[in-house]
């Protein structure tokens, strides 16, 4: 893995896991997240990385992210319109993203076991009262 | 009530009297087993604090076995403290409160006490300084209102029971008998009674003591000669002794000796024949009475009200009770009178072991007759029955059964309840009528709330709570506002007639410059023991006594009815006003604040939304009502109901249909008369800081108005609108809501709703309404496992920002879940906020920390959830807090 890949998803990861540096250090993310009019930015760090999570079902499609969405497709242009390194990884179309073709198969492994290992999302459910 | 007899045990030192005390204390407290030097016993010298039902009850003359020294540890050895309270709590520890300082506490000073826990062990616990209201568990121990050396306390932990000494320079040694009933008996010390005749001294079933023997022995009484003769010989006591020392029995055999005159004789038999039931023979001490009164008197000296004795150690407690009852049944198959007779001498302890229904039979028998203290003292006995009976019903949940049974119980259709409301005199009406009023306030008729059958009794036609009754006294003649109170036989209600307002019908023919006012009354009908609040201040010689804290005074309708009694006014004369128990007086105004940690006053604020002012609101009614002329009117009334329910509230009552009606009632009531009130607003002057009085200012003035109004119609037309949205929704797919209409209906119920409507409006929140499949699957994508999708049977979830919810829910189902979900949001939000701040990665591993484990989350959705389904008033989803937690401890894993 490229460095600055490992240190853009390092960043997301941060974003989303906080368990690592605070954003005073981020790089690659931090014009994102600051000019972004996408009240929730957060939303399209969280999508992407569900995606690449090699162990989350249902998503298994880890060539294409299909747009589930409709406003997915304006929250990435925000994302690709003020990150540069994740043009390195990603391609944004008009309704998926996709991987750069400079990411060697090899990488692309690498990556997804990274974010496998170190991308833990919690949700909140509502368990149903028992009778 | 007084006690029928004068039965208290006088202290005993070395030089005692030649009478029938100091036998009977010699007999009781003499020295066990062997002999001992020096010792002083009397129990009458000691105070215990036991517990019952829960309750610290202070008591004189009750004794635990054991000597002190061993089975009870010395307060003195927590300190030389002065001891302010005492507390014992059933879980077996005891509390002291010593060592007063003055604290401030928001600019007002306060007494705060440290506060010493002694566990049963005797380990003493942390001592801290708590406030006042700290001291709940305050136990009565207030000893002539002063504060008592930790020397004379001593704590027996085995009995959680605490005893007091009077005065510890009386004796060098506390001995409690062991409680086997045997006693050393040494002849030295009894034989100074030894064949001798003693006038036993006191007062008998007609009300007569032994004093005016000696009166007539001096020739200056007119009582009658041959009665006043029978009454001496009825009060000798004949002593016969044995001159041999030794163990004996401290119960005595009784036996009728009809060979002998019909002597009524006492024998203390040695204790290797103590089982021995020949008559007559080895007894140490005979005691030979000329009447079962004169008998039963010495029994109750020193054997049941202030027995020493742990009856189940004593041996021959059963052949004891076996001969007394033996003696009762003698003489209770005889008249009424005769029976009434016994029961005057009955010692209370006896009295309430009677079989209930038994003395319920005797109560009617005695009703039926002309009921009077003049010869037999019945209305004693009448008292004494009730009181036996009440003590039967200890549990208090059954004092409504009492009330009702005096109600059903019937003579010529007339209640028990009336009947002994019209043949009681003086005193004993006075005590009968506060004996109804302890019993009702320990039973359910006092509670405001639905289930009081005497609130609801007489349907639209019931009297209002709070009830416009006034009294004042002037010159000696006492006055009120009723104008008529009578009870009906039939119906056993009460009707009374109450000035409600004056009319001016213009001006009399002798003075054009005065107009004339005409009273207008209203009638009400009340249940016997339905709850009436009376205001105090317009009420300052009503059976108040010199209290005057409290705004109102709640009193069963039948108080008020003896109020209206003449003689009741008269007795007030003559007896003077008595206070009240403390917990019948609603507390002032003032108070409120004092009462802020009560967690129930959340209700109030519910209740009235506005919180804040509150107590402005109720302190501005309060000076209000005192303004001249008020009280009188409807306007008037209306305000005191309405501060009434507010001091009901804060003193931490449950909001309960029947309060909340009330208040609602009474808050619309006052806004009727909203030009009224507007206008003596202007009047009100409140205290300023700088101790000057000041006028509402205009704002103040609208917030008072609005917290009225609020209390009254914001709530339920905010629900109605809410049900007509649930039905307009019913039955169709919920995919097809507008984020608006979700917004603005989940509007205006709590503060959390509001803000998950808020980030509904703002696009903070999102959330998509899918079918099952969609659902799962999304759950799948977003990490969730397939396990957890089955046992948790997910209805909706949040992941960050997005929310995701089933489309096949009914609408309620789903604006509920809202709530859930958008806490579950807000949470995110802000921790996001938090956390893009942070500098260092401890500082954000703290911020995550601030926002607790899975429980907390889900505490907090759930809550919040909750309170919105209440507040929309279609029910709640768990019936119970503590339901709704179990769910969440069970269901979800503490962390995640």
């Amino acid at each position: 893995m490229k460095i600055e890949t490992k240190e853009l998803f390092d960043e997301m990861l941060t974003y989303k896991r906080r368990n690592s540096l605070p954003k005073l250090y981020m790089k690659h993310l931090l014009e994102a997240l600051e000019k972004s009019v996408d009240d929730n930015f957060s939303i399209s760090i969280t999508r992407l990385l569900n995606w690449i999570k090699k162990s989350n079902r249902n998503s298994v499609n880890k060539d294409t992210y299909e747009f589930y969405h409709e406003s997915d497709n304006g929250r990435y242009q925000q994302l690709f319109k003020y990150c540069t390194a994740i043009h390195n990884v990603f391609v944004l179309n008009e309704n998926s993203i996709i991987w750069q073709e400079s990411v060697s198969e090899e990488e692309k492994l690498e990556i997804l076991d990274y974010i496998d290992k170190n991308y833990d999302w919690k949700m909140r459910v509502r368990a149903r009262k028992k009778k | 009530m007084e006690d029928t007899n004068n039965m208290m045990v006088t202290s005993v030192g070395n030089d005692f009297g030649v009478d029938a005390k100091s036998l009977a204390n010699l007999i009781a407290y003499g020295t066990p087993y062997k002999p001992k030097p020096n010792v002083a016993i009397d129990r009458s010298l000691l105070h215990t604090l036991t517990i019952e039902n829960g309750i610290t009850v202070w008591t004189e003359n009750i004794i635990e076995k054991e000597t002190i020294g061993s089975g009870f540890i010395s307060l003195s050895q927590l300190g030389n403290y002065d001891i302010f309270y005492v507390s014992l709590h059933e879980s077996g520890y005891m509390r002291i409160y010593v060592d007063p300082q003055e604290f401030t506490v928001n600019d007002e000073v306060q007494i705060w006490y440290r506060r010493l826990s002694l566990t049963a062990g005797g380990i003493l616990i942390q001592p801290e300084y708590v406030p006042p209201e700290n001291i709940t568990e305050f136990s009565g121990l207030d000893i002539d209102g002063e504060s008592i050396s930790a020397e004379r306390l001593y704590y027996g932990a085995t009995w959680n029971t605490i005893v007091y000494i009077n005065d510890i320079t009386d004796f060098n040694e506390v001995i409690i008998s062991d409680g086997t009933c045997s006693l050393y008996y040494n002849y030295e010390e009894f034989k100074v009674f030894n064949k001798r005749t003693i006038n036993l001294d006191f007062t008998d079933h007609e009300g007569y003591g032994a004093g005016f023997i000696e009166q007539w022995g001096k020739g200056t009484t007119d009582f009658d000669r041959t009665k006043t003769a029978k009454d001496i010989i009825k009060r000798q006591m004949k002593v016969i002794l044995s001159d041999r020392s030794g163990s004996i029995s401290q119960l005595p055999m009784i036996r009728l000796s009809r060979l002998n005159n019909n002597q009524y004789v006492l024998e203390y038999k040695y204790e290797e024949q103590a089982m021995c039931k020949i008559p007559d023979s080895d007894w140490a001490i005979k005691l030979e009475f000329q009447s079962y009164q004169g008998l039963l008197y010495f029994l109750n000296l020193y054997y049941f009200n202030n027995s020493p004795f742990n009856t189940n150690a004593c041996r021959y407690e059963a052949l004891f009770l076996n001969d007394y009852d033996s003696l009762l049944a003698l003489n209770l198959r005889a008249t009424t009178e005769e029976q009434l007779t016994i029961l005057y001498y009955l010692p209370y302890d006896v009295l309430i072991n009677q079989n209930p229904i038994d003395l319920w039979h005797i109560l009617g028998k005695a009703l039926r007759r002309k009921v009077s203290n003049n010869g037999l003292n019945i209305e004693d006995i009448l008292l004494s029955i009730l009181r036996a009976i009440v003590y039967n019903l200890r549990i208090k949940t059954t004092y409504e059964a009492f009330l009702n049974a005096l109600l059903t119980k019937r003579i010529n259709n007339k209640s028990y309840l009336y009947l002994l409301f019209d043949k009681l005199n003086n005193d004993r009406f006075r005590t009968y009528i506060h004996f109804l009023w302890q019993i009702w306030s320990d039973s359910a008729y006092s509670k405001i709330d639905d289930d009081n059958t005497a609130l609801t009794h007489g349907g639209d036609n019931a009297g209002p709570i709070v009830v416009p009754y006034t009294s004042n006294k002037t010159i000696g003649i006492y006055n009120t506002s009723a104008r008529d109170a009578k009870y009906n036989t039939d119906s056993d209600e009460i009707n009374i007639e109450l000035v409600v307002d004056y009319e001016d019908i213009g001006t009399g023919n002798y003075d054009e410059f005065h107009s004339v006012e005409q009273a207008i009354t209203a009638k009400y009908t009340f249940h016997p023991f339905s709850p009436l609040a009376i205001i105090n201040n317009e009420n300052p010689k009503f059976i108040y006594g010199t209290s005057q804290e409290g705004q109102f005074t709640l009193l069963p309708a039948i108080v008020l009815l003896a109020n209206e009694e003449s003689k009741f006014w008269s007795n007030l004369i003559t007896a003077g006003e008595y206070a009240i128990d403390i917990a019948t007086t609603l507390s002032g105004v003032g108070n409120i604040l004092k009462f802020r940690h009560l967690a129930k006053l959340s209700l109030l604020q519910k209740a009235v939304k506005i919180g804040g002012y509150i107590e402005m609101t109720s302190g501005t009614i309060n000076a209000l009502l005192k303004l001249s002329g008020l009280n009188d009117t409807k306007f008037g009334q209306a305000l005191s109901e309405y501060l009434f329910y507010l001091e009901l509230l804060s003193l931490g009552a449950e909001l309960s249909n029947a309060i909340e009606k009330g208040l609602k009632k009474a808050a619309g009531d006052v806004l009727k008369h909203e030009d009224d009130f507007i206008k003596h607003l202007d009047e009100v002057e409140v205290d300023a800081p700088n101790g000057q009085k000041r006028k509402l200012t205009e704002e103040e003035k609208i917030k008072i108005i609005e917290d009225i109004g609020s209390a009254t119609d914001v709530k339920p037309k905010r629900q109605l609108q809410y049900k007509n949205f649930i039905k307009k929704w019913k039955g169709k797919s919920i995919a097809n809501l507008s984020r608006e209409e979700i917004a603005d209906n989940l509007k205006g119920f709590t503060e959390q709703a509001n803000r998950v409507a808020k980030i509904i409006e703002d696009g903070k929140m999102e959330f998509y309404i899918l079918d099952e499949e969609a659902f799962k699957n999304k759950y799948l994508q977003l990490g969730g496992k397939e396990g957890d999708y089955k046992k948790y049977k997910i209805e909706a979830f949040s992941s960050g920002r997005e929310n995701y919810f089933r489309s096949d829910k009914p609408i309620e189902k789903f604006m509920s879940e809202l709530v859930h979900e958008g806490t579950h949001t807000l949470d995110n939000i802000k921790m996001d906020a938090l956390i893009e701040k942070a500098k260092t990665l401890d500082e954000m591993l703290k911020i995550e920390k601030q926002f607790g484990n899975q429980w907390s989350f889900e505490k907090r959705a759930y809550f919040h959830e909750r309170s919105f389904q209440e507040a929309t008033g279609l029910g709640t989803e768990y019936k119970t807090i503590e339901k709704m937690l179990e769910h969440i401890f069970k269901v979800y894993p503490k962390h995640y």
